[in-house]
């Protein structure tokens, strides 16, 4: 159906419309937001946050790339979530990093234990690395490289002009490898031999 | 180009060439740049290598729907279809935009509170039970016999004669006030004698008593046409006065029911419409 017609109809209390919206993008939605936070739970927090957010803020959406609207709305949700955890954090176990499932990570079966083991340890990596830099440099990075927004999509969900965030996005790239050279054993062959 | 003094229109550069988006002049620019300098090529090489670790970062699964439900939204929700009710137009009005007469007559009858208009539809339709039940009282009171109809119609000097015979005993022939509606059906010619009306309406003895003067009165103008007949309206009208005692009774009820019934409608209606507007105020 027509998205400017779910979102009329949502508009007028048609929930089952809005839902219609939710299903079409939450998938995205929840890839930015587990990129963002690093953490399945935390994630699905602020993803449903997110939605619920966005059916209430839907009279403020002024037409134009819905999407954009709506990713801003998750991108800033979880970074609010991200803080209120960081103030409520505290020495506990609970605030260990949980391990994930095998199975939810598993992409190529015909691995070996070893090589899934290496996998999970670059990703590991690569999240750790993304979620050690600042707030905006974040976005840029996992927006563009991990999700694949255009140049034109970040500056409408950062409010950023374009060349900005093409300064982001080369300055995040920077920092990820810089972090990720620290830890050159767990990089393949490949990239490492570049960074020598 | 030295890496020491990549600025942030560099930047913009070496990341939009990195992802391919740049055009020949930009692209010829940052591979000089790299020719030059082993610096700004590692660089460049580098980052590449990083968004392509990036890009095989794998997709994460949906752990679970994240639809919406009622309970969740379920104030908003709320304003807004109360919102959407108040701007919707109503049925009628989205099928034709100008309502017919009928249509505004109906939707008055159709305003007030659903209750009270009920009573006063009841108290209606009772009112018209009233109605009937008194018209078949009166027919039944003042209704025609049948072999007085045809005599009356048929045989004008029968007519008279019983009119004359029933003149001696008029006081206590109750059916002789038949015989008024008889001579008016059968002669037609009598229908414009008002006292018929008032009789028929009220039944009340006084103005039958004063009007029967009038048949009598007119009896010379039309002396041809009218003599059968006004005699025996006079002695049907002079007989009326003798009417059942228990068809009076129920006269009289039923007059202070037809009042009682119609005041009934009129505050019942009233008061629905009324607490309709306190309502929606």
């Amino acid at each position: 159906m027509d998205q400017d017609n779910l979102i009329e109809r949502s508009l007028q209390g048609d929930l089952e419309a809005f839902n219609q919206l939710v299903i079409e993008y939450q998938g995205l939605a929840y890839g930015v937001a587990y990129r963002l936070m690093d953490d399945p739970d935390s994630a699905a927090d602020a993803l449903q946050d997110s939605f619920i957010k966005a059916f209430r803020a839907l009279e403020n959406y002024r037409g134009g790339n819905f999407k954009s609207w709506l990713m801003r709305i998750v991108v800033n949700t979880c970074y609010d979530h991200l803080r209120s955890r960081q103030r409520k954090r505290t020495e506990s176990l609970d605030d260990m990093p949980v391990e994930d499932e095998y199975v939810t990570v598993l992409t190529d079966r015909s691995e070996t234990p070893h090589e899934y083991a290496e996998r999970r340890e670059l990703q590991a990596l690569i999240g750790s690395a993304i979620t050690s830099l600042p707030e905006v440099l974040r976005t840029a990075i996992v927006l563009r490289d991990v999700e694949g927004y255009a140049y034109e999509e970040i500056a409408e969900i950062t409010s950023a002009a374009v060349g900005t965030v093409k300064s982001r996005i080369n300055r995040a790239r920077g920092r990820v490898r810089d972090y990720l050279s620290k830890n050159a054993e767990l990089l393949p062959a490949v990239y490492r031999h570049s960074l020598e | 180009m030295d890496p020491q003094d990549l600025n942030s229109v560099d930047e913009d550069l070496v990341a939009a060439y990195v992802d391919g988006d740049v055009t020949t002049e930009e692209r010829q620019r940052v591979e000089a740049a790299m020719a030059a300098s082993e610096q700004v090529a590692w660089e460049v090489n580098t980052l590449r290598q990083t968004v392509q670790l990036l890009q095989e970062v794998p997709s994460v699964p949906l752990p679970r729907s994240f639809t919406l439900t009622e309970d969740q939204v379920a104030d908003v929700l709320q304003e807004r279809r109360s919102l959407a009710r108040v701007e919707a137009p109503p049925p009628s009005q989205v099928d034709s935009p100008v309502d017919t007469a009928w249509q505004q007559f109906l939707r008055f009858l159709n305003g007030g509170d659903l209750a009270l208009r009920n009573a006063a539809a009841l108290a209606a339709v009772l009112l018209l039970l009233v109605f009937v039940a008194e018209f078949q009282l009166q027919r039944t009171q003042l209704g025609p016999a049948p072999g007085n109809t045809a005599q009356l119609s048929s045989t004008p000097s029968t007519a008279q004669e019983t009119a004359a015979d029933s003149s001696l005993s008029e006081q206590t022939d109750p059916g002789a006030g038949n015989s008024q509606a008889t001579a008016d059906e059968g002669s037609g010619q009598e229908d414009d004698d008002p006292v018929v009306g008032v009789m028929s309406t009220g039944g009340e003895e006084q103005s039958t008593a004063g009007s029967e003067q009038e048949p009598v009165a007119a009896a010379p103008v039309q002396p041809e046409t009218n003599s059968p007949a006004a005699g025996s309206g006079q002695e049907q009208l002079t007989g009326s006065n003798d009417a059942d005692p228990s068809g009076q009774l129920w006269v009289t009820i039923f007059r202070y029911a037809r009042i009682l019934l119609v005041l009934a409608v009129i505050v019942l209606w009233l008061l629905s419409r009324t607490r309709a507007s306190r309502g929606r105020a």
